[in-house]
């Protein structure tokens, strides 16, 4: 039974189930790898696969997830990961920077949705990797072009914007 | 009061960042520049607070602000009207100091890092866990190294600072004395003058220093018991030395040709100058450089040396050297760590003498299977 790579399904807000190895699964994700061990006492002799309900994750979302988690976290596919950041050369590159850079070049409602499942399933790489993507859209852009991008609607009065430049003027 | 204002992306759909919660939004503002960060206040009402609450603060880009003095006015003020959050970072680069240029004269130069003593303490009761102290400075002539303006001396205190960086410094009197920083894991130095008689700390598990003067004549001790891994790169002075084992897993050590340790005649091993100081000055074991002895536990080490630097180690008794000439010569008996698991040895060109040196090798019982030479662009 050891030797049988276990697999979990994980079940979207909109009702889609996903297979993925339980091993691969609770390294990556600290709120499922907590829903597996309540779990285990109950299923500790049934051979029936557990389905864990994922009620905070649409499937586009989830899928998406998954794609990474399996590119991340499954040991037998990451070998050699410079980890170790003093012996790091400038050039050296992480072997997944690619892979990384590619899953987070969407559009900024995708985004949104995968920092959100990212935080609710606790998986702290991704988190980052997706905080890290939104802060990009911002880095370096005029007010104008942030309120553009992200649809954000400049709700001071003129008299209260003219107040909030003066009071932090030292920062233009 | 009605919106005043409604971008075209607005009224395709929602404002979704803005409908982030604090903490998430802390966390995406924490991976940019603070004054990106700051900037983001008047975007709408939603954003004039959380800038406030900012955990990690990059004080970098500090060319964009046209001056040393607009630079600091505005580091300052971030810190000033910031609420008194416990800080996770706080990096700060000082404004590029040009020492080719000759327009610039001493207040700007001192302009540059008035206020780095300040901004460290400030980290330091904000119980910072990450604090980087990176002073910019161009090339001085003749020697094309960076000028080190700020002048480190009293030994930081703080018991959550985890990883300490420093660059183009000049470190002196127990300000490597980490005994009152017990978290402490990650210690990066570059560019900078080491002038101690001690880098010591308990917790310290990684160490990295780059491109450093050590002192030409202290040889200063390393006191890391848990240290795992090491990056040593010594431009000048003496080296410093291990006076008891740490527990190494990873080493990686170069050597310039401006180290005190070496033989001045280019000569070492039929140095005919009784008063080499290097050669023979030191048989009363007074201040012999013994760096492989503390390294003994490295499970990968890698040595480049560059001229005639000299190793000397005479732990139990043992009495070798070795030296290496443009990291491809060797003499003398030597006595490597017995864990050693890999022996890399890099040069210019892999010729006749390199050979020789994996023979010396292999003399002392290191198999060929487990040396790896590497061919260097020059």
């Amino acid at each position: 039974m050891a030797s049988e790579k276990k697999v979990v399904f994980l079940r979207s807000s909109d009702g889609e189930a996903f297979e993925v190895s339980e091993e691969v699964i609770s390294a990556a994700s600290v709120t499922i790898k907590g829903m597996i061990d309540e779990e285990s006492p109950s299923r500790a002799d049934t051979a029936a696969t557990t389905t864990l309900a994922i009620p905070n994750v649409t499937a586009a979302t989830l899928s998406r997830v998954l794609h990474y988690v399996n590119k991340h976290f499954d040991a037998a596919a990451v070998v050699g990961r410079p980890d170790d950041y003093i012996f790091c050369a400038p050039g050296d590159e992480h072997p997944l920077a690619r892979f990384d850079d590619d899953f987070v070049d969407v559009d900024n409602d995708t985004l949104i949705d995968l920092v959100h499942a990212a935080e609710y399933l606790h998986i702290k790489k991704l988190f980052d990797l997706t905080c890290k993507a939104v802060a990009d859209k911002l880095k370096g852009r005029t007010i104008d072009q942030i309120r553009e991008t992200f649809g954000i609607v400049n709700d001071y009065t003129v008299e209260e914007e003219v107040e909030v430049y003066r009071e932090n003027s030292w920062a233009f | 009061m009605p919106p005043r204002r409604v971008g075209a992306a607005a009224a395709r759909g929602e404002d979704h960042i803005g409908a982030l919660p604090d903490d998430l939004l802390l966390h995406v503002l924490s991976f940019l520049p603070a004054h990106d960060a700051v900037r983001t206040c008047v975007l709408s009402r939603r954003w004039r607070p959380v800038w406030k609450s900012l955990r990690v603060l990059r004080f970098t880009k500090h060319q964009s602000w046209g001056s040393a003095t607009k630079f600091n006015r505005f580091a300052n003020s971030v810190l000033f009207f910031r609420n008194r959050a416990p800080l996770e970072e706080l990096t700060f680069e000082t404004y590029m100091y040009d020492a080719i240029n000759p327009l610039v004269d001493k207040d700007q130069k001192n302009e540059r890092v008035k206020y780095a003593q300040k901004w460290i303490m400030y980290a330091l009761t904000h119980n910072v866990q990450v604090l980087r102290v990176l002073v910019n400075s161009r090339l001085s002539r003749p020697q094309l190294r960076p000028v080190p303006l700020l002048r480190l001396s009293e030994p930081l205190i703080s018991k959550h600072l985890m990883t300490l960086e420093l660059k183009s410094v000049v470190l002196t009197s127990n300000s490597m004395d980490f005994s009152s920083c017990p978290a402490l894991k990650n210690l990066k130095i570059r560019h900078s003058k080491i002038w101690v008689h001690k880098i010591s700390s308990q917790s310290l598990s990684r160490l990295s220093v780059k491109n450093c003067e050590f002192s030409g004549d202290i040889c200063t001790q390393i006191l890391a018991p848990n240290l795992s891994s090491l990056l040593l790169d010594v431009r000048s002075g003496r080296l410093p030395y291990f006076p008891s084992a740490v527990l190494l897993v990873k080493a990686h050590i170069r050597l310039d040709q401006y180290c005190r340790d070496r033989c001045w005649h280019s000569n070492f091993e039929h140095c005919a100058h009784d008063t080499c100081v290097d050669c023979y000055g030191n048989n009363d074991r007074s201040a012999k450089c013994v760096l492989l002895r503390g390294l003994s536990n490295a499970k990968n080490l890698e040595l480049a040396v560059q001229f005639s630097v000299y190793i000397q180690n005479r732990a139990a008794g043992l009495n070798y050297d070795v030296e290496m000439r443009e990291s491809c010569s060797s003499n003398e008996k030597i006595a490597l760590p017995e864990h050693l698991k890999l022996v890399e040895v890099r040069c210019q060109k892999i010729a006749e003498n390199v050979h020789r040196f994996v023979d010396v090798l292999n003399a002392y019982g290191i198999t060929s299977d487990i040396i790896n030479i590497v061919e260097m662009d020059v």
